[in-house]
C-alpha cells in the first residue's frame, strides 16, 4: 500500500575499535551513530522514518538490536548476552520515505565520520548486500 | 491445519517484539509453532534475529505477502502443514501492507476465520502520523483487526489517546483493546485470546 514511498535500503557496517568492549558500549556507539545519521537525513527535507533499524548478532545467543522510529526519538537499543567483541558487523534496513540509497550511505558516513575520534572507532559501509537464501 | 496468529501494524511498530514475547509464552506451554516473517528490504532483519535466538523460521521473499506473494504464502503454508504439522502458525506480514489481503490469501487457502486472530498494533509514538497522512493503511488495518494492542504508551499525551480510542470505537467496535509493554511477559488478556482461539479454554 505504501510500498512505494517506503522503498528499504539495506547495507552493512563495519565497526572497529582498538579495545575490546561488552555490547552495552556498543550498543551506545550505536545510538550515538545512528541518531546522529537520522538527524542528517531528516535534515533537509520532509521525511518520515518508516524504521530505520540495524542489528549484530555475535556468539551464541548475543545480539544488539537498534531501532528509531521517528525523526527527534532517540534510537531504542536491546541487547542480550555478556561477551565482549573488539568489532561488530551490523546489518541495516532504513527504511524512510524519499531517502535514497545515496543519501542514506552519505549520512551514514558522514554520522561515522564525527564520532570516530571520541569513540576511537574505525568503520566501514558496505553498500548492497545481497542476503544468502 | 493449525491456527493463525497475524501480528499486523506499521513499520517499526512492534510486530517482532510482540511476537517474540508470544513464543517465549507459548513455548513454555509445550506448543508447536512455526514463524513465517515477511520483511521489506534485502535483508530480512527479523529473520536473521529470530533464527539467532533460536526458533524456527519459514521465510519468505522477494516481495510481500499483501500483493505479490500470496501465491509464496500458499506454498509456504502447504509444506509448513505437510513436514511440521504446526499447531499455530505465527505471521508477521511486512509493515507497510494492509492485512486485508494477507487475510485474503489466508482464507482462501481453506482457513475459516475463526481460526485466525489478527493483532494489530498501534504504535501510539506516531499516532498523529497515521492519522494525518496514512489514513486509508491505518483505518484498513483498523477495520481487520479482532484486537488492538496499544504500545508505546508513554510517547502518547491524553489528548491522543482519547482520539485513538474514538477512532477505534468508531471503525471497529467489536474489536478487543489491549494495553501492552516491551520487556514484560505477555499480557494475560492475550494469553487468554490465544488459548481461545487454541480451543484450550
Ligand atoms: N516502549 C515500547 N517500545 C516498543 C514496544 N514494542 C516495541 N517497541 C520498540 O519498537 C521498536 C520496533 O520494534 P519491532 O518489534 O522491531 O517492530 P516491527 O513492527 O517488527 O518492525 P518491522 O518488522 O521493521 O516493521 C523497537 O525499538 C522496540 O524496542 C512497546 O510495547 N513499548
Ligand atoms: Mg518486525
Amino acid at each position: 500500500m505504501y510500498q512505494e514511498e517506503f522503498v528499504p535500503v539495506s547495507f552493512k557496517l563495519k565497526i572497529k575499535r582498538k579495545y575490546t568492549v561488552n555490547l552495552k558500549y556498543w550498543a551506545e556507539i550505536m545510538k550515538n551513530i545512528f541518531d546522529l545519521y537520522a538527524e542528517e537525513i531528516c535534515k533537509n527535507n520532509d521525511c518520515h522514518i518508516g524504521h530505520i533499524k540495524a542489528l549484530f548478532t555475535g556468539k551464541e545467543k548475543d545480539y544488539i538490536k537498534l531501532s528509531i522510529i521517528k525523526k527527534g526519538l532517540p534510537a531504542e537499543t536491546d541487547f542480550e548476552g555478556i561477551n565482549k567483541y573488539p568489532a561488530i558487523e551490523l546489518i541495516v534496513n532504513s527504511i524512510v520515505s524519499s531517502v535514497d540509497q545515496k543519501m542514506s550511505l552519505a549520512a551514514m558516513k558522514s554520522a561515522c565520520k564525527s564520532l570516530e575520534k571520541k569513540f576511537q572507532i574505525k568503520t566501514q559501509i558496505i553498500a548492497g548486500t545481497k542476503q544468502h537464501h | 491445519m493449525g491456527k493463525i496468529v497475524l501480528a499486523t501494524g506499521f513499520l517499526g511498530s512492534g510486530k517482532t517484539t510482540f511476537i517474540k514475547q508470544l513464543i517465549d509464552d507459548l513455548s513454555s506451554k509445550d506448543t508447536k509453532i512455526a514463524l513465517i516473517v515477511n520483511e521489506i528490504g534485502e535483508i530480512g532483519i527479523d529473520n536473521l534475529f529470530m533464527k539467532q535466538l533460536g526458533y524456527n523460521i519459514w521465510e519468505l521473499f522477494g516481495g510481500c505477502i499483501c500483493c505479490t506473494l500470496s501465491s509464496g504464502l500458499e506454498s509456504t503454508l502447504i509444506q509448513l502443514e505437510s513436514e511440521y504439522d504446526p499447531e499455530l502458525i505465527i505471521i508477521e506480514p511486512s509493515g507497510a501492507a494492509d492485512p486485508y489481503n494477507t487475510i485474503n490469501a489466508l482464507l482462501n487457502h481453506g482457513y475459516p476465520r475463526e481460526d485466525i486472530i489478527n493483532f494489530f498494533i498501534l504504535d501510539m509514538a506516531r499516532f498523529d502520523m497515521f492519522v494525518e497522512i496514512m489514513s486509508p493503511l491505518f483505518i484498513g488495518s483498523l477495520k481487520q483487526a479482532d484486537v488492538v494492542l496499544i504500545n508505546k504508551i508513554k510517547y502518547a499525551d491524553e489528548k491522543s489517546l482519547k482520539e485513538a480510542d474514538e477512532i477505534i470505537s468508531k471503525e471497529n467496535e467489536d474489536s478487543t483493546v489491549i494495553n501492552i509493554y516491551k520487556n514484560d511477559y505477555l499480557v494475560t488478556e492475550v494469553q487468554y485470546l490465544i488459548n481461545h482461539v487454541l480451543g484450550r479454554e
